[in-house]
């Protein structure tokens, strides 16, 4: 599984979302992308890359998009293989 | 008998240490060393370590109080499994929980952890007589796959994260869940008389009936 299908699992197992909904999902966009879904959210992040956040970037992943800025700026996670 | 009552800074968790003779049982070793300095400044004896439900904030210490004091530890089999991993004793997501209550960022990141499973589990119900005292352990689902209630002698009733005083419980962590605790939880709270006295793993105790005078 490469690093992107990680990240869109993440958000598809803990929202129950198709991957066509993804793109532009914003932190409390939908009724599951609250404080508890970020939690299992970032949880299930951190777990598939090995990785522990800084609060503040967990606090910052607030889109699917930021997500992917701040993992493979800060994280060095390679969306691009 | 004594019940000492010891709170942790971190989490204003619970843990209880049940006293007859200088030995004692522990219920959830909790966090910041506070169950080991106080069996160590009063010398006590421990015997066995009880647990409630496998959250981080109630098993922090276990390891190293199992450690120190070589004792068996008893949690149900669900509880029990979910100790090893950080996802399930939740500890991957304690800094995200303590800004979500506090909302204040915590300066160092908290420890992952995980701890071995305990020496006796069971599933459904178990009975552990200690030193003259029965304890009666039974499976509460809903918090955590793994909660369960712990009476003491039919007057005490140790409840982990229900029956908090005004507070309903978290059901939405992972593992919670809520039908769980509708079906096979509430029922088995309801039963627990008035009178007997709720030592729950946060907040205050009180005496069931008697909510207004909680201590």
């Amino acid at each position: 599984m490469t690093n992107l299908e990680q990240y869109n699992r993440a958000f598809m197992l803990n929202f129950r979302l198709k991957e066509e909904d993804l793109p532009g999902l914003e932190y409390m966009g939908i009724i599951q992308w609250d404080s508890v879904g970020h939690m299992d959210l970032i949880a299930d992040i951190e777990s598939a890359y090995g990785i522990q956040m800084d609060m503040k970037d967990v606090l910052d992943l607030s889109t699917y998009e930021k997500g992917l800025k701040i993992l493979s700026e800060k994280y060095g996670v390679n969306f691009d293989e | 008998m004594n019940i000492t009552k010891l709170t942790s800074v971190k989490t204003i968790c619970n843990s209880y240490l049940i006293e007859e003779d200088g030995f004692v049982v522990i219920i959830d070793p909790g966090q910041d060393g506070v169950v080991e300095a106080e069996i160590d400044s009063k010398g006590y004896q421990p015997e066995y370590i009880l647990l409630t439900h496998e959250h981080f904030d109630h098993v922090q210490d276990l390891e190293a109080v199992r450690e120190k004091y070589g004792v068996p530890v008893i949690a149900s089999r669900t509880c029990s499994e979910r100790l090893g991993d950080p996802r399930t004793n939740l500890s991957i997501i304690e800094d995200i929980l303590s800004y979500y209550k506090t909302g204040v960022v915590s300066e160092e990141k908290s420890p992952r952890f995980v701890c071995r499973e305990a020496e006796i589990t069971y599933e459904g119900e178990y009975d552990l007589v200690w030193r003259g005292h029965s304890f009666t352990f039974i499976e509460a689902p809903g918090h955590s796959p793994g909660c369960v209630l712990i009476t003491l002698d039919g007057e005490y009733c140790f409840t982990g994260d229900y029956m908090l005083s005004n507070e309903e419980p978290t059901l939405r962590l992972r593992g919670g869940n809520e039908a769980d605790y509708r079906n096979i939880t509430v029922p088995i709270l309801e039963m627990i008389p008035d009178g007997t006295k709720i030592c729950p793993g946060h907040g205050v105790s009180y005496t069931k009936g008697h909510e207004t005078e909680a201590e």
